[in-house]
């Protein structure tokens, strides 16, 4: 008898022939010379994306992107919700940890020289996607406000107020007024849960199409 | 005849057909339409004027009987910080901002200086800088003593030359 699975892609192959679009992605050897850690650093990140994705979905059920609710929002999340406090922690420490791992990736793939032609691409994506991890660290060190989130943003918008010229402009596009106040909780929220995740997915469906069309850089 | 055709050939404008004109046109025209829609995306996210409140103006911040136990008060305009100093009949309001990178500044008495414990600026009692990493005296308030109570007002035109972030602090309050 055959197992479920297979009765279930047997179904899906008679209405759909998802084979001929699925199994070139799907049916690939990892050769022997990618088992190893140093490979593994971009597919740890993406992980801690998914993960964070995940909890961020989890999170947005509660919180309230408000000067009076931020705050307590987040409090009634740690101590109130049914394991709260563990979503909220892995949102807030995998958030860290993508750092660590995404330098590290960038890092390797800088000493192996698998930035070079005909991968230039990758990289240059890549590093977009770096730019975004840091987007969303500055948005999303703002929706606790509290003292640390609500100074760490003073102090990233008074750097971009120094920029000559448009500075004072940016600084105000960046707050939706003067001062770190309500239109800048709702700004950095909607960038935090919706502008910033659909550019990241983006980026990352062109980083991931590429790799797998060039294969990853061999050892020398 | 055919000499003067040969060179009339040879100086000819570079051939556009209909059809490459027509694509030029339309691309120029989409330009336009881009432009029109980046434009008006930016003009959407740029906060309205009106939603650019300013602070200003008197407010009561404080009575003079409150001198007698110190001669510096802290107080808050608008929710930012202010010094109130009063030696003997002369009195001078501060902003308690440092005008270097922001952080709250205090009267010694022992030495006489408002220090900014961040990165060890001292101004005299002018708000003159003595010693530290910036130019920038600290900025006077205006004030005015009415019977017993002091009311201070944010010198707008004193703002200039003052770094970006400190003046949209000043005229934003917290």
């Amino acid at each position: 008898m055959a197992s479920w699975t297979s009765k279930l892609s047997r179904w899906a192959e008679e209405r759909w022939r998802v084979k001929a679009i699925l199994s070139p992605i799907l049916d690939t050897e990892v050769t022997d010379y990618k088992k190893k850690v140093r490979f593994c650093w971009g597919g740890m990140t993406f992980a801690l994306i998914v993960i964070e994705l995940l909890t961020g979905v989890f999170l947005a059920y509660y919180y309230q992107p408000t000067v009076k609710g931020a705050f307590q929002s987040i409090a009634f999340i740690t101590d109130q919700v049914h394991l709260g406090w563990l979503v909220r922690g892995i949102h807030h420490y995998a958030s860290y940890l993508i750092i660590v791992t995404v330098v590290v990736h960038m890092m390797i793939v800088f000493f192996r020289g698998a930035y070079k032609p005909p991968r230039e691409m990758t990289w240059v994506s890549g590093v977009f996607l770096l730019l975004l991890c840091f987007a969303f660290s500055f948005t999303g060190y703002l929706l606790t406000w509290d003292q640390r989130g609500y100074w760490a943003t003073r102090i990233g918008t008074g750097m971009a107020s120094e920029i000559p010229l448009i500075g004072e402009y940016l600084m105000i596009f960046l707050q939706g007024g003067y001062g770190v106040k309500q239109p800048t909780i709702t700004r950095f929220f909607v960038s935090h849960v919706i502008v910033l995740p659909v550019m990241l997915i983006g980026l990352l469906v062109a980083h991931f199409f590429m790799i797998r069309r060039q294969g990853v850089k061999e050892p020398f | 005849m055919d000499e003067v055709k040969a060179i009339e050939k040879e100086n000819r404008a570079p051939s556009v057909s209909r059809r490459k004109l027509l694509r030029l046109i339309t691309a120029i025209l989409g330009l336009f339409g881009l432009g029109a829609i980046v434009s008006s995306v930016v003009a959407f996210l740029t906060p309205p004027r009106s939603a650019l409140k300013k602070v200003g103006g008197w407010q009561v911040v404080g009575t003079l009987s409150e001198f007698k136990e110190a001669q510096s008060l802290s107080k808050v305009y608008f929710g930012l910080p202010i010094l109130l100093m009063k030696e003997e009949a002369e009195f001078r309001v501060f902003s308690a901002i440092c005008p270097h990178l922001g952080c709250i500044i205090q009267w010694d008495q022992k030495k006489k200086s408002f220090l900014c414990p961040c990165h060890d600026a001292f101004f005299d009692k002018h708000g003159k800088v003595l010693k530290g990493p910036l130019k920038d005296a600290l900025l006077p308030f205006e004030f005015k003593v009415e019977g017993e109570t002091i009311s201070v007002k944010l010198p707008e035109e004193k703002l200039q030359g003052y770094p970006s972030w400190f003046r949209i602090t000043m005229i934003s309050g917290v």
